[in-house]
C-alpha cells in the first residue's frame, strides 16, 4: 500500500508544486473546509492530477494533515492498494425514506463475502447518524469493521458537503467498501471528557430531538449552564455534551447538539436520545482530551500502519482551540514517523464501541482507523 | 477587546516589559494576536466553567436538600413501620428493630398468610352460596341505592335472568320492585333498612305466573361498621300459599254448610214443636176434664211421650247452641229444696215404675236460696238421673247435694248422682262424654237414647265453671258428680204464691194461623178470664188493632200474608201503638228472640209454653199498663 499526500490552501492552490505521483488506480480521500470545497475548484484539480482515481470529498470543521491541523484547506491523501479492492457508493439522503433505510441500502450495495471494512462519510446535518449506523449494521456480518464520520461546516451546523467522483454537495452519503484478506484494519475511540453535575432522566424525547430532562425544558437548562455563552448557541452547546449513561463507563455514549429550535424549546442531537435514559452533562478537561487521543491510538493496537485516519469531534476543537494540535501530536507520537496521517474535525464519529465490532455513532471523541496492507 | 488590539492583561504586560511594542514586525504582531486570543479563550472558558459549576452546585444543593427531606421522611416512615411491626409481631420485636430486611420477610410472610386466608374466605363464601342454592333459597345483595351488587343463580331464576344480568340493576327497576318497595315502605329509605325483617310478597315470575316469596332482609356493614346495603334471602312459598288458599276456601264452604245445617235444624225444630205443642196442650186440657182412671192413664202416657219428644228436640237444639257458643247462662234466684224436691218427685215416679229405690239427700248446710241458671242445672241433673234410672235394673238411684265450701255470698255445692246399675268399663269412661256415644252399640240397642245427654251435660257444667266426673266400675254402678259455685239468694223464707190465674177480663188479640194452636191458646186464655179476639194473619191483626181496644197482643211469628215481624213493625212504626206485643214461636233458637225484640215486641215465648210462664208474662205487662 502506497500513500501520497497533498495540501490545498483556500484561495492559494496546492501548497507545494503539485504533480502526479502515480497514474495507477487509487482511492483519494479529500477533507476540506466548507468554504474551500464550495468555492475552490479542488475536485477538478485532483481529477486532473489523478484521472484514474476514485475521489471522495467531505467538508470539515478543521483538516488534519500530517501532524498539523488546518482551517481553510484541503487535505488530499492518495492510497494505492496492491492487494485490496474497493467499491465506492455515492447516494442521496433523499433516495431513502429515512437514515436507517439509507444504512440498509448501503450495506446491501457494498456487502460481499470478502468485505473487510466500510468507511462512511455522510452529510452531517440532514442525516440521523445513529439511525444510519444502525441501518448499516443491520445486515452486515459481525466481523466487518465500520468507521467514518459525519461531515462538518466549521461549527456552523447549517450545511455540509459530501461527494464521490463529483463536486461535493449537501444531503449526500458516500461509503467505501474494502475487500480482500490482505488489508488489516484496527480502530480506537476515546473521549476524555469529565462527567459533572446531577444525573438526569430523559423525560421527553423523540428520536434525536430532546424536549425535557427531569420534567424541565432541556434548552432552558442549557441556557442556564452556558450563562453569557448562551448567545452562541448551538455552537456553545459543544462545551457541554450529553453523556447517555450505559451499564458501565465503556458503554457510555456521548451526544453533541446539532441545532436548537427556540420556538419549540428543543435541542436536536447528532444521535438519538432514548426517552427514559439516564444522562449527565460533560465538560472539557484539556489534558484528558489530549490523553484521550493517545489512548485511542493505543486501543487500535497497530504498530506499523500505512495510514492513520483521525476523525475527531468539532467540540474538541472548539474547546482546545489553539491547543488542538496537541491531540494530533499525541497520536502521531504513538505511531511514529512512518505512517501517513490524515483526518478531519466532524459532526459525529463512527466506530465500534471498544470490545465490540458493532459500530456506533460517537460524539466528542477522537476516533482512529488504521490501514495496513500485508 | 473593544478599543484594544490585545487582551488587557497582554497589553499591560507589553507596556511593562516591551514599551516599544506597537512598532514590532508583522510576524511579531501575528504572534501577539495568537497570545491575546489564548488569553481571551481562557477567560471565556473560565466564565463558562464558573457558570456551569455554580449552576451545578446550586442544582446539587437543591437535590441534596430534597434528598435530606426524603431521608427525614424515610426515617419517619421507617420508625412508624418499626412501631407498627413491633405491635403486629411483638414476639419478633428484636428482629424488627435490628434487621429491616428480615422485617420485610416477616411482612411478606404475613401477606402470604393473609392471601391464603382470603382465598379460604372466598372458598367458604362460595360454599355458603352453594348451600343456599341447594336449600332452594334465593339470595341477593344490594347497595344503599338499591342496586343489586350480587345475585346468586336461584334468585336470578325467579325473574328469568342470569346473575350477571342482575348485577347493577336497580331493585326498583324490575320485577323485584314489590320486595324492595315493601322494604322501603317500612324503612323510608334504603339507608334506613337497618333491621332484620321478614315479610311475604306476591310477584310475577318469569313465566308470568304469580309467585309468593317469603323474604328476609338484613343490613350489611363494612369493616368500619358503616351500612353498605343489605342482603335479601327469598324462599318460594307459592305451594304453601296455594294450600292455604284452598284450606281457606274449604273452611268457608264448611262454614256455609254449618249455617245451612243450623237453619235446617231450626226449621225442623219448628216443624216438630208445633204438633208436639198441640199434643201437650191438648193433653193438658184433657187432663183438666173429668176422666176415669183408664182415661187418665192414656193422658199420662201421651204426656210422657210428648215430654220425651220435647227433651229429644231440646237436646238437639242444645247441641247446636252450645257448639256455636250461643248459650247464655241465666241468673235466677231459686228455692233450693223446693226445686230439687220437685225434680226428684218427677224422677222418682219413673224409678218406682222400674221398682227402683230413689232417694234425694240435701245437706243441711246448703242455703235455702241460691242464684244461678236453675233450669240448666235441672236439665243436667234430670239427664244424669234419667240415665241412672235407665241403666239400673235393680237397686237404687240417689241424688246427693253437699257443701264443699261456704263463703259469705256463695256456696260451692257438690252434686252427685249415684246408681247401682250396669256401670261403665274404665276404658270407655272418657268416651261416654263424647257426642253420639254410648258405652257401646249394644247399649244403644238395649236402652235407646241419642247419646247426646252426657255431652250436653258436660258442656253445661263446664260453662258453670265445673267439671263433670265419673267414678264407675263395670257391673258395680256409677257415680256422676260435679262441683259448682252458686251465689247466695236474698230472701230465705219467701214462698212462691200458688198459681191461681185470673186476667180479670183483659182484652187480648191472639194472632195465630194454626187452628190447633188457636184453639189451645184461646182455651187457656179464656180459662184465665181474658176476652180473646183471634186474627188469622198479621194483616188482619193490623186492621183490628186500629179499631179494637186491646190490652195486649199475642203474635205468632210465622204466618201467611203478613208475618209477625212485619205486623209488629207496622203497629210500632206506622200506627205508633205502644200496646204490649208478646211474640210466640215454635222456633226456639235465640236469633229469633233477638229479632223479635229488636223489631219492637216486648217479650217472646217459645212454644210449647208452660202455662205458668205465659201467664206470668201476660200478667206482668197488664199490670204495667
Amino acid at each position: 500500500m502506497k500513500v501520497h499526500q497533498h495540501l490545498w490552501k483556500e484561495g492559494k492552490g496546492w501548497a507545494e508544486s503539485a504533480q502526479s505521483i502515480s497514474q495507477n488506480p487509487a482511492l483519494i480521500l479529500a477533507f476540506g473546509g466548507i468554504d474551500t470545497l464550495a468555492n475552490d475548484p479542488v475536485y477538478e484539480e485532483i481529477q486532473k492530477l489523478y484521472p484514474m482515481a476514485d475521489v471522495v470529498l467531505a467538508s470539515t470543521a478543521g483538516e488534519i494533515h500530517g501532524e498539523e491541523v488546518f482551517d481553510h484547506s484541503v487535505s488530499v491523501t492518495v492510497c494505492e492498494f496492491e492487494h485490496t479492492r474497493w467499491k465506492v457508493f455515492d447516494g442521496s439522503v433523499l433516495d431513502c425514506a429515512n437514515s436507517f433505510e439509507c444504512g440498509i441500502h448501503i450495506s446491501k450495495e457494498l456487502n460481499a463475502p470478502d468485505l473487510e471494512h466500510i468507511l462512511v462519510l455522510s452529510d452531517g446535518i440532514a442525516v440521523n447518524g445513529d439511525d444510519l449506523v444502525r441501518g448499516i449494521n443491520h445486515d452486515l456480518p459481525a466481523n466487518v469493521i465500520v468507521t467514518g464520520g459525519l461531515a462538518a461546516d466549521a461549527g456552523r451546523f447549517t450545511k455540509t458537503l459530501v461527494g464521490a467522483n463529483r463536486k461535493p454537495e449537501s444531503q449526500r452519503i458516500v461509503a467505501i467498501g474494502f475487500y480482500g484478506d490482505r488489508l488489516r484494519i484496527t480502530h480506537g475511540s476515546q473521549g476524555g471528557w469529565d462527567l459533572f453535575g446531577p444525573v438526569r432522566k430523559v423525560t421527553k424525547a423523540v428520536d434525536n430531538v430532546l424536549f425535557e430532562l427531569d420534567g424541565e425544558n432541556a434548552l432552558e437548562i442549557y441556557r442556564r449552564y452556558l450563562g453569557p455563552r448562551a448567545a452562541d448557541l448551538p455552537g456553545s452547546a459543544l462545551l457541554f455534551p450529553l453523556c447517555i449513561l450505559g451499564s458501565d463507563a465503556k458503554s457510555n455514549l456521548v451526544r453533541t447538539i446539532l441545532s436548537i429550535d427556540d420556538e419549540a424549546g428543543t435541542l436536536r442531537f447528532a444521535g438519538n436520545i432514548p426517552e427514559g435514559a439516564q444522562v449527565q452533562f460533560m465538560m472539557a478537561n484539556f489534558d484528558r482530551l489530549v490523553d484521550g487521543a493517545a489512548q485511542a491510538a493505543e486501543q487500535s493496537d497497530e504498530k506499523s500502519p500505512d495510514l492513520v485516519l483521525m476523525v475527531s469531534c468539532v467540540g474538541r476543537k472548539l474547546v482546545l482551540d489553539q491547543r488542538i494540535e496537541e491531540e494530533v501530536e499525541s497520536v502521531c507520537n504513538y505511531f511514529g514517523k512512518t505512517p501517513a496521517y490524515t483526518g478531519f474535525y466532524s459532526n459525529g464519529e463512527i466506530s465500534p464501541l471498544m470490545g465490540s465490532t458493532v459500530c456506533s455513532l460517537h460524539n466528542q471523541t477522537m476516533t482512529i482507523t488504521t490501514y495496513h496492507e500485508i | 477587546m473593544e478599543g484594544r488590539e490585545y487582551h488587557r492583561l497582554l497589553e499591560r504586560q507589553l507596556k511593562k516589559f516591551l514599551p516599544g511594542y506597537p512598532s514590532v514586525s508583522e510576524e511579531m504582531q501575528e504572534l501577539l494576536r495568537a497570545i491575546s486570543n489564548s488569553y481571551e479563550h481562557f477567560d471565556n472558558d473560565r466564565v463558562v466553567m464558573e457558570t456551569a459549576m455554580r449552576e451545578s452546585s446550586d442544582e446539587l444543593m437543591a437535590k441534596k436538600s430534597a434528598l435530606n427531606a426524603l431521608l427525614d421522611r424515610q426515617s419517619q416512615v421507617l420508625e412508624s413501620l418499626r412501631e407498627a411491626a413491633t405491635s403486629l409481631f411483638p414476639d419478633q420485636a428484636s428482629i424488627v428493630n435490628e434487621d429491616l430486611l428480615r422485617l420485610a420477610d416477616i411482612v411478606q410472610e404475613e401477606i402470604q398468610k393473609r392471601h391464603i386466608a382470603e382465598a379460604r374466605k372466598e372458598q367458604s363464601d362460595q360454599r355458603l352460596m352453594d348451600i343456599i342454592e341447594n336449600l332452594d333459597l334465593g339470595m341477593a345483595r344490594y347497595d344503599l341505592n338499591g342496586q343489586i351488587t350480587q345475585a346468586e343463580s336461584r334468585f336470578a331464576q325467579l325473574f328469568g335472568l342470569s346473575p350477571q344480568d342482575m348485577q347493577g340493576m336497580s331493585a326498583l327497576d324490575f320485577q323485584m320492585a314489590p320486595v324492595i318497595a315493601e322494604e322501603l315502605k317500612s324503612a323510608g329509605s334504603f339507608e334506613l333498612i337497618a333491621d332484620h325483617r321478614v315479610f311475604e310478597v306476591p310477584m310475577i315470575g318469569a313465566q308470568q305466573q304469580e309467585i309468593w316469596l317469603l323474604c328476609t332482609t338484613a343490613p350489611l356493614y363494612d369493616d368500619s361498621e358503616t351500612a353498605e346495603g343489605g342482603v335479601i334471602v327469598v324462599f318460594d312459598i307459592s305451594r304453601q300459599k296455594n294450600l292455604e288458599r284452598e284450606m281457606r276456601e274449604a273452611r268457608k264452604a264448611a262454614e256455609a254448610g254449618l249455617e245451612l245445617r243450623k237453619s235446617i235444624l231450626a226449621n225442623v225444630s219448628h216443624e216438630l214443636r208445633t204438633p208436639i205443642h198441640a199434643m201437650a196442650g191438648m193433653s193438658a186440657l184433657l187432663e183438666g176434664t173429668p176422666l176415669n182412671d183408664e182415661q187418665k192413664h192414656y193422658v199420662k202416657t201421651m204426656q210422657f211421650s210428648s215430654d220425651g219428644l220435647l227433651v229429644l228436640i231440646d237436646d238437639l237444639l242444645d247441641v247446636s247452641r252450645i257448639e256455636s257458643g250461643r248459650v247464655e247462662l241465666e241468673d235466677i234466684e231459686f228455692d233450693v229444696r223446693e226445686n230439687f224436691t220437685q225434680l226428684s218427685n218427677a224422677l222418682s215416679l219413673r224409678a218406682s215404675e222400674k221398682g227402683l229405690k230413689f232417694t234425694s239427700e240435701i245437706d243441711g248446710q246448703v242455703a235455702e236460696r241460691l242464684r244461678g241458671d236453675v233450669h240448666r242445672l235441672n236439665q243436667v241433673l234430670t239427664n244424669l238421673m234419667s240415665n241412672a234410672i235407665k241403666f239400673t235394673a235393680e237397686g237404687s238411684v240417689s241424688l246427693v247435694l253437699s257443701v264443699v265450701a261456704s263463703a259469705e255470698d256463695s256456696q260451692r255445692i257438690r252434686f252427685n248422682v249415684v246408681d247401682t246399675g250396669i256401670g261403665i268399663a274404665a276404658n270407655r269412661q272418657a268416651a261416654v262424654f263424647q257426642e253420639f256415644t254410648q258405652e257401646d252399640s249394644s247399649t244403644t240397642r238395649k236402652f235407646g237414647g241419642t247419646g247426646l245427654g252426657l255431652s250436653i251435660s258436660r258442656k253445661i257444667v263446664e260453662m258453670m265453671g265445673g267439671e263433670l266426673k265419673l267414678v264407675s266400675e263395670k257391673n258395680s254402678g256409677s257415680s256422676f258428680f260435679f262441683e259448682i259455685e252458686l251465689k247466695g239468694g236474698v230472701s230465705s223464707n219467701q214462698t212462691a204464691p200458688a198459681f191461681k190465674p185470673d186476667l180479670n177480663g183483659a182484652r187480648i188479640l191472639l194472632v195465630e194461623d194454626n187452628k190447633v194452636n188457636q184453639f189451645l191458646a184461646n182455651a187457656m186464655l179464656t180459662s184465665w178470664k181474658a176476652l180473646v179476639d183471634i186474627s188469622e194473619d198479621g194483616a188482619d191483626a193490623v186492621e183490628r188493632v186500629k179499631t179494637g181496644d186491646y190490652d195486649l197482643v199475642l203474635m205468632d211469628l210465622q204466618m201467611p200474608v203478613m208475618d209477625g215481624f212485619e205486623a209488629t213493625a207496622v203497629m210500632r212504626n206506622e200506627l205508633k201503638l205502644s200496646i204490649p206485643i208478646i211474640g210466640l214461636s215454635a222456633n226456639a233458637l235465640n236469633d229469633e228472640r233477638e229479632r223479635s225484640l229488636q223489631i219492637g215486641m216486648d217479650d217472646y215465648v217459645s212454644k210449647p209454653f208452660k202455662p205458668e210462664l205465659l201467664y206470668a208474662i201476660i200478667q206482668g205487662y197488664l199490670r204495667r199498663s
